[in-house]
C-alpha cells in the first residue's frame, strides 16, 4: 500500500504561543503518535475489527481517518484513547508506549458527553480537577479556555441550555484545558447541522493553531477531512485497515481564503471519493447474501 | 509507508498477541450459576446451622422447614387452602380496580376540570397508607370477606388510576398530529394513538398494583379476618411454630415474584415495542 | 429490556415528582372542590355521625386528643421516633449497599435474587415472626422500617448507577479518573434523581410498616391508637389521625421533593 507521497508543508501551522511552546516530544521531525501493528478482534466475530494498522501523526500534525461505517475508526480512536485495549499492537506517544488513558491525550466526542449536572466552566475544568489542580487555578485556567472557544459569558450555563454547537465547543475546551499532546476526535461535528459544522470547522483550525496540539480525527465527511487535515487515511472495511494515504496540499491557514473553491480540494476530494466508493462496494460485496 | 525514520525505544517489547478478549466471568451463564450456587449454599449452611443451635420456638432449621412444608402442603393441604382462600380476594379485590382505576384515570385524564375536582382527593388517599383506614372500614362494613377485597381494592386502584393519568398527559404530540394529518376522527384518534400510547403506562399501574394488592391481602388477612395465608402466619407465630411461619412466607415469597414475574411476561408479549414506560425519557 | 416491579415504581415515582406546578386556575378549583366537600361532608355526616362523623367533630377531637390530653400526640412521637431512626438507617444502609452492587458484579449476582424477591414480597408478612424475635418495643418499629424501606432503596440505587450512560463513564476515563473519583464525580450526580426516587420509595413503604407493626403487636404509638379508636366506634377521633399520616405522607414526599429540586438544578426542564 504505497501512499501518494507529497509531503511538502508550505505552512507550519504550529505557532506556538508565549511560554506554552514546550517541544515535549525532543527532536523536531519526530512524530508524536505511533501506530504500529494494531489488531482488535472481539469474541465473537470472525474477522478482525482492526487488521494490521500503522501510521504516524507528527508533532502538531492534523491526521484524518476516513472510511465507510464499521470500518472500525472509531474502534481505532478509542484504542488510541486506552478507552479499550488492543488485541495486538502497540501505540507510543512522544516515545513512550501509552497503553490505557494517559493524561498527555483527550477525546472530543461526536455527542459531546458533557456531564449535564456541570455548568460549562466546570465541564471545562474537569480534567484539571481530576489533576488535583487548585480551585482558583483551574477555574481560571478554565475560563481562558472558554474565552478561547469563544464562549465568554456562558461559565454558569448547563449543558442543557447551551446549543448543539455551543456544547461542542465546551467539549472542545474540555479536552484542551488539560493540555494534551494529543487530542482525539471522534466525529465531533456529526451531531450538530450543517452551518454550525462548517463555522466549526473554521474554529476548530483557529483554535488548534493556538494551542500547540497534535490532531487524530476521525469522520465519514470528505469535505471535512481535506479541509481540516495535513493527512488524510482511508480506512477499509472488514477488515479494518489502513487502504491509502492522502497528503492534503492546501496551504494554512486555511480560513483566510476560500480553501474549498480551490480546484486542488476538488481533485482531492474526487479521488477520495473513488477510493472510499471502491472500498463500499468491496463491504457491500462482502455482505452475505 | 512512512519516509519520517521512526527513533523508538525498542528495548520495550510490544505486548503479545492477547487473543480474543475474555468476558469476565460474572458475566457468562455459567459464572453467574456458579456464584448464586454458592451464595445459596452459603445460605442455607447458615440457616441449618443456626436453626439448630438455637430456641426452637423462635427459630426454625431448614430441615425443619422442609419437613413442615411436606406436612402442611402433602399430607395436608392446609397451604393450598389457605393460598387459594387468599388468592380469591385478591383477585376479586384486583379484578375490580383495573377497570375502575383506568376508567377514572382517563376522565381525569381527559377532562381538566375532573382533574382539578379529583386531585385533592386522589393525591391524598395515594399518599395515605391504606392501613390506617382499615378500622374506618371496619365500621362501615363490618368483618367479613367485603372488607378483604375492599381494602385490596383500595390498595391496588390508586396506583392504577395516577399511571393511568400520567399516561394520558404524555401522549405525543407528533403522533396526534400525524393523525389528524390524517383527518383522523376523535373516535379513530383515541383508538389508534392516544390507547395504544396509553398501554406502557397503564401497564406500569398494573404492575405496581399487583405488589400493592399482595400488601392489602396481607393486611386484610392479618387485622382484619385471620385467613388464607395471613391469617396462617398470624396463628402459627402466636402459637410458636415458626417452621409453619417460614413455610408460609416462602410460598408468600414465591407466590409475589410467579405474579410479578407474570406481569412482566405480559407486556413483553403484549408491548413488544415498549422497552420502559418511563416519563423520564428526554 | 423487561421491565422489573421496582423499574415500574420508579417510573411511576419519576412521573409524579416531574408534575408540573399547576396555574392559578388548578388551584382554585381544588380549593373549590375542598370547600363543597367539607360543607356537604358538614351537612350529610351531622346525620351519619357514627358513619362518618363531620368535620367540626373531627376538630374538636383533634383538640381533645392532642391539645387538652395528648395520647394522640405521644403516640405520633413513638412512632415517629422509630421510623426516623429506621429510615435514616435503611437510607444509609440502602444507598451504601445499591452503590456496591452497582459496582461489584459478583456481589450484584449473588445477592441479586435476594434482594428482588424480598422486594416484590410484602415486608409486613414478617411482622409476626418479628415480634416473636425482637418483642413489641422500639426494636421491632426499627427493624420493620428498616426491612420495608432497604430493598426498594437497594434496588433503585443500583438502577440509577447503572443508569448512568456509559459515554460519561468513557469521559471519566479519558481523564484518567480513579474508581472513587469516577463515582463522586459521575456515577453520584447521574444518579441523583434515582437515589431521590428511593428515598420517597422508601418513606412510603416504612410508613405502611410501622403503622401495620403497631396496629398488629404493639402497645403504643400511632397504629395502636387508632385500633383503639375503631373499635371503640369513636369515628371523630378516628379520623384524627388518618388526616394527620396521609398529610406527614405528603409532607415527607414533598420535602424529599423540594430537596431533590435544590439538589439537581440542571434538572430544570
Amino acid at each position: 500500500m504505497t501512499s501518494d507521497v507529497n509531503r511538502s508543508r508550505l505552512e507550519n501551522k504550529t505557532t506556538m504561543a508565549g511560554s506554552d511552546d514546550i517541544v515535549r516530544s525532543g527532536r523536531t521531525g519526530e512524530p508524536l503518535l505511533v501506530v504500529e501493528g494494531l489488531v482488535k478482534r472481539f469474541p465473537r466475530l470472525d474477522y478482525p475489527v482492526l487488521s494490521d494498522v500503522s501510521f504516524e501523526v507528527p508533532v502538531g500534525g492534523f491526521t484524518t481517518v476516513i472510511g465507510p461505517s464499521g470500518c472500525g475508526k472509531t474502534t481505532l480512536l478509542r484504542i488510541v484513547g486506552g478507552l479499550e485495549n488492543p488485541t495486538a499492537g502497540r501505540i507510543i506517544i512522544g516515545g513512550e508506549p501509552s497503553v490505557g488513558p494517559a493524561r498527555n491525550k483527550t477525546m472530543v466526542f461526536q455527542h459531546f458527553n458533557l456531564y449535564p449536572w456541570r455548568t460549562a466552566i466546570d465541564n471545562i475544568a474537569y480534567g484539571l480537577e481530576l489533576q488535583g489542580v487548585s480551585k482558583e487555578e483551574r477555574r481560571s485556567r478554565a475560563r481562558e479556555y472558554l474565552s478561547l472557544v469563544g464562549l465568554d459569558g456562558f461559565e454558569n450555563h448547563y449543558p442543557g441550555e447551551l446549543s448543539g454547537g455551543m456544547q461542542q465547543r465546551v467539549g472542545i475546551a474540555r479536552a484542551l484545558a488539560v493540555e494534551p499532546e494529543l487530542l482525539l476526535m471522534d466525529e465531533p461535528f456529526g451531531a450538530l447541522d450543517a452551518l454550525t459544522r462548517e463555522h466549526l470547522q473554521t474554529e476548530l483550525q483557529k483554535i488548534c493553531a493556538q494551542a500547540s496540539v497534535a490532531i487524530l480525527f476521525v469522520t465519514h465527511s470528505i469535505d471535512e477531512a481535506i479541509y481540516l487535515s495535513d493527512d488524510v487515511l482511508v480506512m477499509g472495511t472488514k477488515p479494518g485497515r489502513i487502504v491509502r494515504e492522502f497528503a492534503i496540499d492546501l496551504p494554512r491557514p486555511r480560513w483566510t481564503y476560500d480553501a474549498r473553491a480551490e480546484p486542488t480540494f476538488a481533485e482531492t476530494r474526487a479521488e477520495l471519493w473513488s477510493e472510499l466508493e471502491q472500498e463500499l462496494s468491496d463491504a457491500d460485496s462482502n455482505e452475505e447474501p | 509507508m512512512t519516509q519520517a525514520s521512526v527513533d523508538v525505544d525498542t528495548r520495550t517489547p510490544a505486548p503479545a498477541e492477547t487473543g480474543y478478549e475474555r468476558i469476565p466471568f460474572t458475566e457468562t451463564k455459567l459464572g453467574v450459576w456458579v456464584i448464586r450456587a454458592g451464595a445459596l449454599a452459603v445460605v442455607l449452611l447458615g440457616w441449618e446451622l443456626y436453626g439448630r443451635s438455637t430456641n426452637p420456638a423462635l427459630f426454625a432449621p431448614f430441615s425443619a422447614v422442609v419437613t413442615e412444608f411436606v406436612d402442611m402442603a402433602i399430607v395436608s393441604n392446609v397451604l393450598w387452602v389457605a393460598a387459594l382462600d387468599s388468592a380469591r380476594a385478591m383477585v376479586v379485590g384486583f379484578g375490580i380496580a383495573i377497570p375502575v382505576g383506568i376508567a377514572v384515570g382517563l376522565a381525569i385524564g381527559r377532562y381538566r376540570t375532573v382533574e382539578y375536582v379529583l386531585d385533592p382527593y386522589i393525591s391524598f388517599l395515594y399518599a395515605l397508607p391504606m392501613v390506617v383506614l382499615i378500622p374506618l372500614l371496619i365500621i362501615w362494613i363490618g368483618i367479613g370477606t367485603p372488607a378483604r377485597i375492599i381494602i385490596v381494592f383500595l390498595e391496588c386502584v390508586f396506583p392504577i388510576i395516577i399511571n393511568t393519568i400520567v399516561g394520558s398527559k404524555t401522549v405525543n404530540q407528533r403522533l396526534l398530529d400525524t393523525a389528524s394529518s390524517f383527518c383522523a376522527t376523535e373516535r379513530q384518534t383515541i383508538r389508534t394513538v392516544v390507547i395504544p400510547s396509553m398501554f406502557p403506562y397503564i401497564f406500569t399501574g398494573i404492575h405496581v398494583a399487583v405488589g400493592a394488592a399482595l400488601v392489602g391481602m396481607l393486611l386484610a388477612e392479618m387485622l382484619v379476618v385471620l385467613r388464607g395465608l395471613g391469617g396462617l402466619i398470624v396463628t402459627a407465630s402466636n402459637a410458636y411454630q415458626p417452621a409453619r411461619v417460614m413455610v408460609t412466607l416462602l410460598v408468600l415469597v414465591a407466590e409475589s415474584l410467579l405474579l410479578v414475574g407474570f406481569i412482566k411476561w405480559l407486556r413483553r408479549k403484549l408491548m413488544p415495542w415498549s422497552a420502559e414506560a418511563s416519563a423520564r425519557t428526554a | 429490556m423487561t421491565q422489573d416491579l421496582a423499574q415500574s415504581e420508579i417510573a411511576l415515582d419519576h412521573a409524579r415528582a416531574k408534575e408540573k406546578r399547576s396555574d392559578r386556575r388548578a388551584l382554585l378549583l381544588r380549593i373549590l372542590s375542598i370547600v363543597v366537600v367539607l360543607i356537604l361532608w358538614e351537612i350529610i355526616g351531622r346525620q351519619y355521625e357514627l358513619f362518618l362523623s363531620y368535620p367540626l367533630a373531627v376538630l374538636q377531637a383533634a383538640w381533645e386528643v392532642l391539645v387538652v390530653d395528648n395520647e394522640l400526640l405521644v403516640a405520633f412521637g413513638e412512632t415517629l421516633r422509630g421510623y426516623a431512626v429506621g429510615y435514616v438507617a435503611a437510607m444509609i444502609l440502602g444507598t451504601m449497599l445499591g452503590y456496591l452492587m452497582s459496582y461489584f458484579k459478583v456481589l450484584d449476582v449473588a445477592l441479586g435474587p435476594y434482594v428482588n424477591a424480598l422486594y416484590a414480597t410484602p415486608r409486613i408478612a414478617l411482622i409476626p415472626l418479628l415480634v416473636l424475635w425482637v418483642g413489641i418495643g422500639f426494636g421491632m418499629r426499627f427493624t420493620i422500617v428498616i426491612l420495608s424501606a432497604v430493598f426498594p432503596i437497594i434496588i433503585t440505587v443500583r438502577d440509577g448507577a447503572r443508569s448512568v450512560a456509559d459515554e460519561f463513564l468513557d469521559v471519566a476515563r479519558i481523564f484518567v479518573a480513579g474508581g472513587w473519583r469516577t463515582w463522586r464525580t459521575t456515577i453520584l450526580p447521574g444518579s441523583l434523581p434515582y437515589v431521590f426516587s428511593a428515598l420517597r420509595i422508601g418513606a412510603q413503604r416504612s410508613l405502611i410498616g410501622i403503622i401495620v407493626a403497631e396496629t398488629l403487636a404493639a402497645l403504643t404509638g400511632t397504629g395502636r391508637i387508632i385500633q383503639d379508636y375503631g373499635q371503640f366506634f369513636q369515628t371523630d377521633r378516628l379520623l384524627v389521625p388518618i388526616f394527620a399520616i396521609g398529610f406527614f405522607s405528603i409532607f415527607m414526599t414533598g420535602a424529599l421533593n423540594f430537596i431533590q429540586r435544590r439538589v439537581t438544578p440542571w434538572e430544570r426542564r
